[in-house]
């Protein structure tokens, strides 16, 4: 079962990074106006849209080993992302971002701005406005968006294998899936897959219950 | 003591405003029918709209250039403004001390349902807490909105005189009401309200 605990690591190490991200874009573009907005608006759909498996190309292209940065990180730091775990939780976070940025958007979105201005008018500063009444009033739609964030994640699987590879850290539950199958090792398929069928039904209930508070 | 001098104009989709008017601490009500920008113009002057043009100036100060938090107001807008996720008290102490807090809600009898979330109060009791909330920060200008309009008589003669002992402290208040005689109870002075226009009168005349 190493598999799920590779899964579990990549996850959270890739949620650090698309949580507070994708919010802070999610609020972005909840609150943005002009060109900078619809540009930002646009590009953070690609990784979603794209097939994972050229999503996992480009960041071979940008962080492997002879890519733009990537050549940079290996012979300055010595930094390795391809076949690491690193990589791995990266490529989770490309797939996953979108998801958290669009749902942060719209839990922004949704927060009654006269709320805020009542606040405000009556002496809150921003920074303040914003913890006692934007970030409460949002925190529903947040959840939703960190429970997809993280199953994407977790079911991440084309752009995983496009760019860290297929190695012992990089073996999350859906890559350990596909090739248990192909080896022919079917108890390990099935027992990986009946795991990550009980992890996204308890999720979607899960959310489900949140959404219904 | 400051005058806040309104001289703002400001569109909102057909509609367009002329505010053009000086109030002197004291209690000066905005009078008029609906949809003739006495709202708008509370908006404006709070720095949650900005004005096309003009200027609004209190005391000394260009407000244009302050955001709203640093105005000095308190703002009871007309549909209150409650935060659905904070108690009755909670609506206060981001303003004022804790115990500042519970005297305000004494104040305005709200202490049995201090740890209430507005979903439970009635009109006449939210009312109240927006108009407390507008009250915490003792602020030099006051902005209520129809503040009392679903209170019964009784409790709208008591806020009347929490708003007059407001005046009497030197805060300048802008008070809107289509109440004639609320008007004429707490008024200093008057700004007739009619299509965007605005005209300043020493008392309101008989209907008609």
């Amino acid at each position: 079962m190493s598999a799920l605990a590779v899964s579990l690591r990549v996850v959270a190490c890739a949620l650090v990074f698309v949580v507070p991200l994708g919010a802070a874009l999610g609020f972005y573009l909840a609150r943005g106006r002009g060109a900078m907005r619809a540009v930002a608006d646009a590009l953070v759909l690609v990784p979603l849209v794209l097939p994972p498996s050229v999503v996992g190309y480009l960041l071979l292209l940008l962080l492997g080993r002879h890519g733009a940065i990537g050549s940079f990180l290996d012979t300055a730091l010595g930094v390795r992302l391809v076949f690491s775990s690193a990589g791995a939780s990266i490529a989770a976070a490309a797939v996953a971002l979108p998801l958290m940025a669009k749902g942060a958007e719209a839990a922004f979105a949704r927060v009654d701005r006269g709320l805020e201005e009542v606040a405000a008018a009556n002496g809150l500063p921003p920074r303040e406005t914003f913890r006692i009444v934007t970030l409460p009033l949002a925190l529903p739609g947040l959840g939703v968006a960190i429970t997809l964030a993280t199953l994407r994640a977790l079911g991440e699987f084309g752009a995983t294998l496009t760019f860290a590879g297929y190695t012992k850290s990089t073996a999350t539950a859906p890559l350990e899936v596909y090739f248990a199958m192909q080896l022919g090792d079917d108890a390990r398929a099935l027992s990986l897959s009946i795991a990550l069928v009980i992890a996204s039904v308890g999720a979607a209930l899960l959310l489900r219950a949140w959404s219904r508070r | 003591m400051s005058d806040l001098v309104v001289d703002a104009r400001a569109r909102v989709g057909a509609f367009s405003l002329d505010a053009r008017f000086r109030a002197k601490p004291g209690v000066t009500v905005l009078f008029g029918p609906t949809a003739s920008g006495k709202t708008l113009t509370l908006r404006l002057v709070a720095g949650v709209m900005r004005p096309e043009s003009g200027s609004i100036r209190f005391g000394d100060a260009d407000l244009g250039d302050v955001p709203p938090h640093a105005r000095g107001l308190g703002y009871a807008p007309q549909d209150s403004g409650l935060w659905p996720h904070r108690d009755v008290r909670a609506h206060l102490t981001p303003f004022a001390s804790p115990e500042r807090s519970d005297a305000l809600l004494a104040l305005v009898a709200l202490e049995p349902h201090a740890n209430r979330r507005p979903n439970g109060l009635s009109g006449g009791e939210r009312q109240r807490l927006a108009f407390a909330r507008a009250l915490a920060r003792k602020p030099s200008l006051l902005l209520l909105d129809e503040p009392f309009s679903a209170l019964d008589d009784e409790s709208r003669m008591k806020m009347g005189g929490i708003v007059r002992a407001e005046a009497e402290r030197g805060a300048t208040i802008l008070f809107v009401t289509h109440d004639r005689a609320e008007a004429e109870r707490l008024g200093d002075a008057f700004v007739l309200f009619r299509d965007g226009k605005t005209e300043e009168v020493s008392r309101l005349r008989p209907e008609g």
